[in-house]
């Protein structure tokens, strides 16, 4: 049964255990630096010791892995809270962030960026906002597409955002083939990742990863009310097609902007839930605050391997959530068949 | 009566030991028209001696053509590819397509007796070519022995041997004299980035590897094969001396060097903090062919600290 207390404890514990992979992770790289050493750097300004550290230590600590380990958990939270709502908005285990297409609007983005983004001023903001601004209007396009009067048929949008899904793809390999520049970076992009990613970038996904969840915090038990489906959540005083709209508008955003920043990063959105499903059972009230913390730590481990699998080399991060995520949903799909 | 039947002997075996002659040299010709070349994917090619219609896939290969002196050899390049911008009289040469855009029925239409590629080429296209009966060679050009070799094979091919190993000779001979040059530091570290985003390297086994090295200096990034994407922390962690980026890579006019520096963190880098990050140009240090001594020239000179 479920107990608003034991929520607050398990929501507690996950964020501490967050916490420690997110510290641990950040001693683990090409050069391993020692638990001790980097909370002495990260405590530094408040205990203000003198350093025993060498400057380039510092450097990797507080500019090159802290910024991108903050970053890979905003964006697990994000992909994996958008995952619980657009699984439960199409009833369907498939439903991923990605289902409507913003992942093909933000790839055609960036892959213009990549092409002609020479001829045009280069600034560092012109490649997340192109993408931002792609992903956005494809879920527009869908939407608009999908509207029957002041409905929004959960069948339509699915066969409107795969249609407009493979018109943008086809739009892009065109752009790509004729372009013929810069493909390495194209592809390094469409398989995700955190290399690179500064403070800059933390800053501009942290605001929407905290609105999303506050909204989806608030949504729980609307979205508890639609698992019983559209007409018996309408009886229990819900109103369905705002609800659509908000979730279809607070996932869009949080997943662009996700995108945005770092690529598409396949999987998550899709296995995140279904894993906390498994053990917390189907209630949203819990499956959303324990997904908030699995997504985020998901990332920062997987981020981890990608760090150090083929060090000095990187591996794209998209590489290893569906190195590790495909054939553990797999099993799933074997083991908890009819279930999900 | 003795005599002449002798002497009708004599001319007898002579008339059979000269059409036997003749038959022999005539064989010897039909064997002697073909020449069977290996080429570096182990593929054994045999090609018309000589050709004297040339289609280039790579412009390294293009390069390593007209280094030959095919041109007074009576050899033409007639199909070249769309990247090729050196030397620059090849440009009226009607190209044939981009690496992976390569227009079978307009190589086919230039009737060539050779089709000269690497293994950066794309590999249907040369399947097919072979498959229709034209001689293809791929080139494997990670090193610098790669490159002589391939102008060796080549020159092989083209019946211009001689030529080939005067240009391997020139070469070998540069190198020599740039490794006797003074070194202003033993053993400098330095690292070669490709591209700034994603942040390409490039590791052992590849060109400026080989001219690193050969510079007197150190890949910090030796330890793996190829080219490959790195992190700012494993730079940061290996402290190179001296950077060099590429300047003018293809038809792109990205400033690598201004988005490398805009990396703030890695500020803290020693060949950033000196001063010694270094652009050269992209085609005469990546293009595996005549002139990578040119460019092992300006490896010495920002090794050495001898950039302007």
């Amino acid at each position: 049964m479920y107990k608003r207390r034991n929520t607050i404890i398990a929501s507690a514990g996950l964020f501490v255990l967050t916490l420690i992979v997110m510290l641990f992770s950040t001693g683990v790289g090409e050069s391993n630096i020692s638990p001790q050493t980097v909370f002495a750097i990260l405590t530094d300004f408040i205990s203000g010791r003198t350093p025993f550290w060498t400057p380039g230590e510092e450097v990797i600590v507080m500019d090159i892995r802290l910024p991108r380990i903050v970053l890979g958990a905003l964006i697990g939270t994000s992909l994996a809270i958008s995952g619980v709502a657009l699984q439960s908005l199409f009833r369907n285990p498939m439903a991923d962030p990605y289902i409507l297409g913003i992942s093909n609007g933000a790839a055609l983005g960036a892959t213009i960026v990549f092409v002609y983004g020479s001829a045009w001023a280069f600034s560092f903001y012109t490649l997340p906002a192109m993408a931002f601004i792609f992903g956005l209007s494809t879920i527009f396009l869908v939407y608009r597409v999908a509207k029957v009067g002041n409905q929004i048929p959960v069948n339509t949008l699915l066969l409107s955002g795969i249609a407009i899904a493979a018109l943008f793809s086809a739009v892009n390999s065109f752009i790509m083939f004729t372009g013929g520049q810069n493909l390495q970076q194209i592809m390094f992009w469409t398989m995700g990742g955190l290399s690179g990613r500064g403070w800059d970038y933390v800053w501009i996904m942290l605001p929407f990863t905290i609105a999303g969840v506050i909204i989806m915090l608030s949504l729980t038990r609307q979205l508890n009310a639609m698992m019983f489906g559209e007409e018996s959540a309408q009886y229990l005083g819900i109103e369905v097609e705002k609800l659509k709209k908000i979730l279809l508008i607070t996932t869009a955003l949080i997943t662009s902007a996700a995108v945005s920043v770092s690529g598409i990063i396949g999987f998550v959105g899709l296995i995140i839930p279904h894993i906390v499903r498994l053990v917390t059972g189907p209630d949203h009230r819990i499956l959303i605050p324990a997904s908030i913390f699995a997504g985020a730590m998901f990332i920062v481990i997987a981020d981890m391997f990608a760090r150090i699998i083929i060090a000095p080399a990187e591996l794209p991060l998209g590489v290893i959530t569906a190195l590790c995520g495909a054939p553990f949903f797999l099993y799933l799909l074997r083991s908890k068949r009819g279930e999900l | 009566m003795k005599i002449r039947a002798k002497l009708s002997l004599i001319i007898i075996i002579l008339i059979a030991a000269f059409t036997a002659g003749c038959t022999d040299t005539s064989l010897q010709t039909a064997e002697e028209s073909f020449i069977t070349i290996t080429d570096d994917t182990g593929i054994k090619v045999t090609i018309q001696k000589y050709p004297q219609r040339i289609i280039s896939l790579a412009p390294s290969e293009t390069e390593i053509f007209c280094a030959l002196n095919t041109g007074d050899a009576g050899i033409s390049l007639v199909g070249r590819n769309d990247y090729d911008d050196y030397p620059e009289e090849i440009l009226s040469v009607p190209s044939v397509g981009g690496p992976q855009t390569l227009s079978i029925e307009s190589i086919v239409s230039k009737d060539p007796n050779l089709i000269i590629a690497t293994t950066v080429s794309d590999k249907t296209t040369i399947e097919q070519l072979r498959n229709l009966g034209y001689p293809v060679l791929i080139f494997k050009l990670n090193t610098f022995e790669d490159v002589y070799r391939n102008i060796e094979t080549l020159g092989n091919a083209l019946g211009l041997e001689k030529a080939a190993e005067d240009l391997v000779f020139g070469m070998k001979a540069d190198v020599f004299e740039i490794q006797g040059m003074l070194i202003e530091n033993e053993n400098p570290k330095v690292m070669y980035v490709v591209s700034a985003s994603p942040l390409y390297v490039a590791g052992n086994n590849t060109l400026q590897n080989d001219m690193i090295i050969l510079a007197g200096g150190e890949n910090i990034f030796s330890d793996l094969d190829g080219y490959f994407v790195t992190s700012e922390e494993a730079i940061i962690n290996r402290e190179p001396d001296v950077i060099i980026l590429p300047s003018g890579h293809g038809s792109m006019d990205v400033d690598f060097k201004g988005q490398f520096l805009s990396k703030t963190e890695l500020n803290c880098v020693s060949a950033v903090k000196n001063n010694r990050v270094y652009t050269v140009d992209a085609n005469v240090v990546s293009r595996p062919g005549p002139r990578i001594t040119q460019g092992l020239e300006l490896f010495y000179r920002c090794i050495n600290g001898e950039t302007q």
